[in-house]
C-alpha cells in the first residue's frame, strides 16, 4: 500500500517534469511569435506589468500613483475614463546608482575566506579577509556613486514602450 | 483586513511615519536607507534567535563537562555589560555630534565607543581563551558548542562593528559629513545599538540564568 502511494507520487512528479520540459520546448520553438514587447501581455493588475519587458534600468519612468490594491489595474481604468494617454507626462531626470563590481569581488574574497576557514589555511583566511574589507573601503570611498538619466532620455524610452503597447493593442483589435 | 483598508484609505507613505511631509511622494533616501538597514537587522535578529533557541535546548547537555554556573564569572560579565552599555551611550553622543556637524566631538565620541568596544572584546577573548585552556572549549559538550556559537557570533558582530566604526571615523576625517556618509553613520548607530540589545539578551539568558542553574 505504502509503495503504491509512493509510486503514484513519483508518477505525478514525473508528469510535472515532463510538462516542464514540454513547456520549455514549446516556449523556445515558438519564441518569435510569443515574444512580448509590451511588458503587459496578460492585461495585469499589479505594478510589475506597468513597465517594459525587459524593464529599463530605472524601472518606472514616472513614479506610479498608487491608490490602493491592484494599482496598475486602477491606473488603466482611470486612463480609459479620462483618455489620459493623450495628456503629456511630465518626465523628470532620474538618479541612478552607478554600476559597481563590489558585490561580486567581495563575495569572491568572502568565499575564499570561508574555504580557508574550513580547511584551516590561515594565511588564506587573512588574505580573503583583507581583500573583502579593502573592496568594501574602496567602494565606500567613491566620490561619485550616482549618475543622472536626462529627462529626454527617460521620455524617449517611455514613449517607445507606450507606442509598443498601443501597436500591440490595436493589432489585437483594441481592448 | 482592517490593516489593508486603513492602508488604502490614507497615503501609504504615512505608514513610514512621514505624516509631517506635506506632499505625498517617495520617501527621502535617509528614510529608505534606514528602513533597508532595519530589514537587515531583523534578519540578523532571526539568526540570533536561532542561536538562542539552540542554546536554550542544549544548555543542560554538558556531557559530564562543566555547567554554566561553574565557568561563568559574573564580575567579568558585569564589566563587559558596563562597557557595552557605555559604548551605546557614547555612540548616541556621536550621532548627536554628527547631527550638529561637529567633527571634533564626533571623532572623540567614536574613539571612546571604539575603546569601550575593544575593552569588551578583550574581556570576552580572555574568557574564551581561559575556557579553552581548561578543556572547556566548544568541542567539550553540546552546551559549550552552543555557548561559543552564540556568544562568539555576538563578539564577531562587535569586531565587525569596530572595523566599520574606524572606517566611518576615517571617512568623516577625509570627506566630512556628506549626505551619504551621514546615512552610513545612521546605519552604524542602528547596528551598534542592536548589538547592545542582543547582548542584554545574552547577558540575561546565558549568564544570569546559566549561573542560577
Amino acid at each position: 500500500m505504502a509503495s503504491l502511494v509512493a509510486g503514484a507520487g513519483a508518477i505525478l512528479i514525473m508528469i510535472g517534469i515532463i510538462f516542464q520540459i514540454v513547456q520549455l520546448a514549446v516556449s523556445i520553438r515558438r519564441r518569435e511569435e510569443l515574444r512580448d514587447r509590451t511588458g503587459d501581455p496578460w492585461d495585469g493588475r499589479s505594478l510589475e506589468w506597468a513597465t517594459a519587458s525587459p524593464p529599463p534600468v530605472f524601472n518606472f519612468a514616472v513614479l506610479p500613483d498608487v491608490r490602493g490594491e491592484n494599482a496598475y489595474w486602477a491606473m488603466k481604468a482611470r486612463a480609459k475614463k479620462a483618455d489620459a494617454e493623450k495628456s503629456e507626462t511630465d518626465y523628470q531626470p532620474i538618479e541612478m546608482p552607478r554600476n559597481s563590481p563590489t558585490g561580486f569581488v567581495c563575495a569572491f574574497f568572502a568565499t575564499l575566506m570561508g574555504f580557508a576557514l574550513i580547511w584551516h589555511i590561515w594565511w588564506m583566511v587573512i588574505a580573503g579577509f583583507i581583500g573583502a574589507f579593502a573592496t568594501f573601503v574602496v567602494f565606500a570611498w567613491r566620490d561619485h556613486d550616482e549618475y543622472e538619466i536626462p529627462a529626454e532620455e527617460v521620455a524617449r524610452i517611455d514613449r517607445a514602450n507606450i507606442n509598443q503597447r498601443r501597436d500591440m493593442v490595436s493589432a489585437a483589435g483594441g481592448r | 483586513m482592517s490593516v489593508t483598508m486603513a492602508y488604502g484609505a490614507r497615503d501609504p507613505h504615512q505608514v513610514l511615519g512621514l505624516d509631517d511631509v506635506e506632499h505625498s511622494g517617495p520617501a527621502s533616501k535617509r528614510i529608505v536607507t534606514g528602513f533597508g538597514f532595519w530589514i537587515f537587522l531583523l534578519s540578523d535578529m532571526v539568526m540570533f534567535s536561532c542561536f538562542f533557541a539552540a542554546f536554550a535546548v542544549l544548555s543542560g547537555n554538558t556531557a559530564g563537562g562543566p555547567r554554566g554556573s561553574e565557568i561563568f564569572d559574573l564580575r567579568n560579565v558585569a564589566i563587559e555589560t558596563g562597557c557595552l552599555l557605555m559604548s551605546s551611550f557614547t555612540c548616541g553622543m556621536a550621532s548627536i555630534a554628527a547631527d550638529v556637524r561637529n567633527r571634533f566631538w564626533f571623532q572623540v565620541a567614536m574613539a571612546v565607543t571604539c575603546v569601550l568596544g575593544l575593552a569588551f572584546l578583550f574581556i570576552e577573548f580572555r574568557e574564551f581563551a581561559g575556557l579553552v585552556a581548561r578543556d572547556a572549549g566548544p568541542s567539550r559538550s553540546a552546551f559549550l558548542s552552543a555557548f561559543f556559537t552564540l556568544v562568539g557570533c555576538h563578539g564577531l558582530h562587535v569586531s565587525a562593528g569596530i572595523l566599520w566604526l574606524l572606517t566611518m571615523m576615517a571617512q568623516v576625517f577625509a570627506k566630512g559629513f556628506r549626505a551619504d556618509i551621514l546615512r552610513r553613520i545612521l546605519c552604524f548607530a542602528l547596528f551598534w545599538h542592536a548589538l547592545d540589545i542582543i547582548w542584554v539578551a545574552v547577558f540575561s539568558v546565558v549568564y544570569l540564568l546559566g549561573s542560577a542553574a
